[in-house]
């Protein structure tokens, strides 16, 4: 399989009150195209660290992140700030929407940023919430929908870009697990559908579960 | 969606969205009627003034515009009235004598103003002062003069009482006449009204051996003419040394200067209203950032760049100060337009009022001119005040602004 993503010695240390503090300690994997994984591992193991570097959310302090060949370290803020909006689309735990935007819109956020034409971002943004199931609520605003409906508008928004890889940070932490594993059909189909890569970091046991995939971190390592 | 995404942040926050709109609206309302207020006296001044002393335009011999100097005449004003009479957009001129002279009633003196004038020239070219006793000078008052109500009352004189006029004449003897008062006006100028006197323009010319001679044209100007345009033109027509063409602001230089003092200030109030203004923008932007920061974070991850992010900031900041101008558009102009129609009673400071030549009555008008500047200078601001939040937003780790719990 063809690998999408490969870090190599990868370590991040934070500072907190002034001690360093190692999130994640030289980690080097790789993850191939359209696979289906989940970074597992208790609360403080590195997995959203992890998601971050390679999200092009943070930069390491050591080591290297490529995605789809490109060296991560070496890239500007704003050519980050591209790469995040063309090869990567964002799941997080909460806080997912931007709130004074409908559905609809919010799934059109990321097209607009890329400069797609209005009728091309509009088609596009409304088949995604069709396949999420959500068509019939895309003019509600985030305040206007529960926890699982603001995941898959956060589901489809990250389709929108058709990225390369999807990156879901806890995605089912803050749903009840009927919901959880709805969301979570969804995203196998949906991988399935559009072969992106999906990769989550997450220690709920449903996700982990069907995760075609698990790497486990244990102290900012992989678990071997 | 920039757009959208900034108006909907405005509306997110009503009450805070509507205490900066109102700030932005009142004090741009307020500097509007200011403006207008100040425009109003000033206009009105200058049509007094105008009116009551210096018509349009005046030509006059060199020197004249110097207040105490009334020792020049113009030695040949054919010429210039053959000119003046030829040139269109001179609806008509009338012709002066000015000189420093004593008006003596008893045992009183006092100097004065004598200024020699042609009634129905006068009529033409619109200047005239309100009577308040007795009558106004008919063309064959060769023996009767005009009285400022000031000096016949500091003379104690009543009309019909004869007065001796005293002065210079042309040759630097001593010239004079002896005259009855026909009436007395009022400008509300001290000045004027205690140290002027009218007399036929013929009956000065006697009395001072200026047969021939004037001191000065006073210009009523055509509808639509540019007074400032009309002196420049006017000015490159007629060589400096015979005689100067002359502006009520030349001839009152203080009133001019208090024009371009007020001026200044309007600019000082409108620093100190901007400031405070700008000071209400960043407030309201900063504490929205402050709010919004996991916000502005998720906007940064889904890969908004910083200036898109910044974007948003100070389109807020453009919109916000957009409504307030219109709503302080609204509100300046509608106070213009009602205290313009209805006028403000400022009899109260009457005294004060009426020396500047401004009645008692006010009509505030709209100063399009300033109205621009205070709308360019609003937004601007608003601009500048918008750069810090705008510049923190585009500045904020993804990461690290997501985590914040604001």
């Amino acid at each position: 399989m063809e690998a999408l993503v490969q870090t190599t010695n990868l370590t991040k240390t934070y500072h907190a009150n002034g001690l360093p503090v190692t999130a994640l300690n030289g980690v080097n994997l790789t993850i191939g195209r359209a696979e289906f994984t989940v970074l597992a591992g208790p609360s403080g193991s590195g997995k959203s660290t992890l998601l971050h570097l390679i999200g092009a959310l943070d930069r390491p302090s050591e080591g290297s992140v490529l995605v789809g060949g490109q060296d991560l370290a070496r890239l500007s803020g704003r050519q980050l700030a591209d790469f995040r909006l063309r090869e990567v689309g964002f799941v997080f735990q909460a806080y997912n929407l931007i709130p004074v935007l409908s559905a609809l819109e919010n799934v059109e956020f990321t097209l607009l940023l890329q400069g797609v034409k209005e009728a091309e971002r509009r088609e596009r943004s409304l088949s995604l919430l069709e396949k999420v199931g959500l068509l019939d609520q895309r003019d509600k605003r985030p305040t206007e929908m529960s926890g699982g409906q603001q995941q898959r508008v956060a589901v489809a928004r990250a389709l929108a870009s058709r990225p390369a890889i999807v990156l879901a940070d806890e995605p089912t932490a803050n749903l009840d697990s009927k919901t959880g594993s709805q969301l979570i059909d969804l995203f196998l189909a949906l991988n399935a559908e559009y072969q992106v890569t999906f990769l989550f970091a997450s220690h709920d046991p449903q996700v982990i579960q069907r995760a075609r995939r698990i790497i486990r971190l244990k102290d900012g390592s992989v678990e071997p | 969606m920039i757009g959208t995404i900034a108006l909907r942040n405005l509306l997110r926050n009503r009450r805070r969205s509507l205490l900066t709109l109102s700030a932005i609206g009142f004090g741009l309302g307020a500097l509007i009627f200011l403006c207008s207020f100040v425009e109003g006296a000033e206009r009105q001044m200058a049509q007094n003034i105008k009116t009551l002393l210096t018509g349009d335009l005046q030509i006059a011999a060199p020197g004249l515009e110097e207040v105490y100097n009334t020792n020049s005449f113009i030695e040949e004003p054919e010429t210039i009235r053959k000119r003046l009479k030829e040139d269109r957009r001179i609806l008509s001129f009338s012709e002066r004598i000015v000189r420093g002279g004593l008006v003596t009633f008893g045992d009183r003196s006092i100097g004065t103003f004598l200024i020699g004038i042609d009634p129905e020239s006068e009529k033409r070219v619109g200047t005239s002062r309100p009577v308040v006793v007795g009558r106004g000078l008919l063309s064959g008052d060769h023996q009767g003069i005009l009285i400022g109500e000031k000096l016949r009352e500091i003379l104690r004189l009543n009309v019909g009482e004869p007065v001796i006029l005293t002065s210079q004449d042309y040759y630097g003897s001593l010239g004079g006449a002896r005259v009855t008062v026909i009436g007395s006006f009022r400008t509300g100028n001290d000045v004027v009204d205690s140290g002027t006197v009218y007399l036929l323009k013929e009956t000065a010319q006697q009395m001072l051996s200026l047969e021939g001679q004037i001191s000065e044209f006073v210009l009523k100007l055509k509808p639509g003419v540019d007074p400032a345009a009309m002196k420049r033109d006017l000015g490159k027509q007629i060589p400096s040394d015979i005689a100067r063409v002359l502006s009520w602001e030349d001839l009152i230089p203080l009133l001019a200067q208090m024009h371009r003092f007020q001026e200044g200030m309007m600019m000082v109030v409108l620093a100190i209203v901007v400031l405070v203004v700008a000071a209400g923008i960043l407030n309201t932007l900063m504490m929205s950032f402050i709010e919004r920061i996991r916000e502005f974070g998720l906007i940064a991850a889904l890969g908004a760049r910083s200036l898109t992010i910044g974007a948003v900031v100070v389109a807020e900041s453009a919109l916000l100060t957009s409504f307030g101008l219109l709503g302080g558009f609204l509100i300046g102009w509608g106070m213009t337009l009602f205290w313009g129609y209805q006028g403000l009673d400022l009899s109260r400071f009457v005294s004060t009022l009426s020396n500047l030549f401004i009645g008692t009555r006010l009509y505030p008008q709209m100063d399009w001119s300033s109205l621009v500047v205070f709308a360019v200078t609003f937004f601007l601001a608003s601009l500048v005040a918008s750069l810090l939040p705008a510049w923190r937003a585009g500045s904020l780790c993804p990461v690290e602004a997501m985590r914040q719990t604001g």
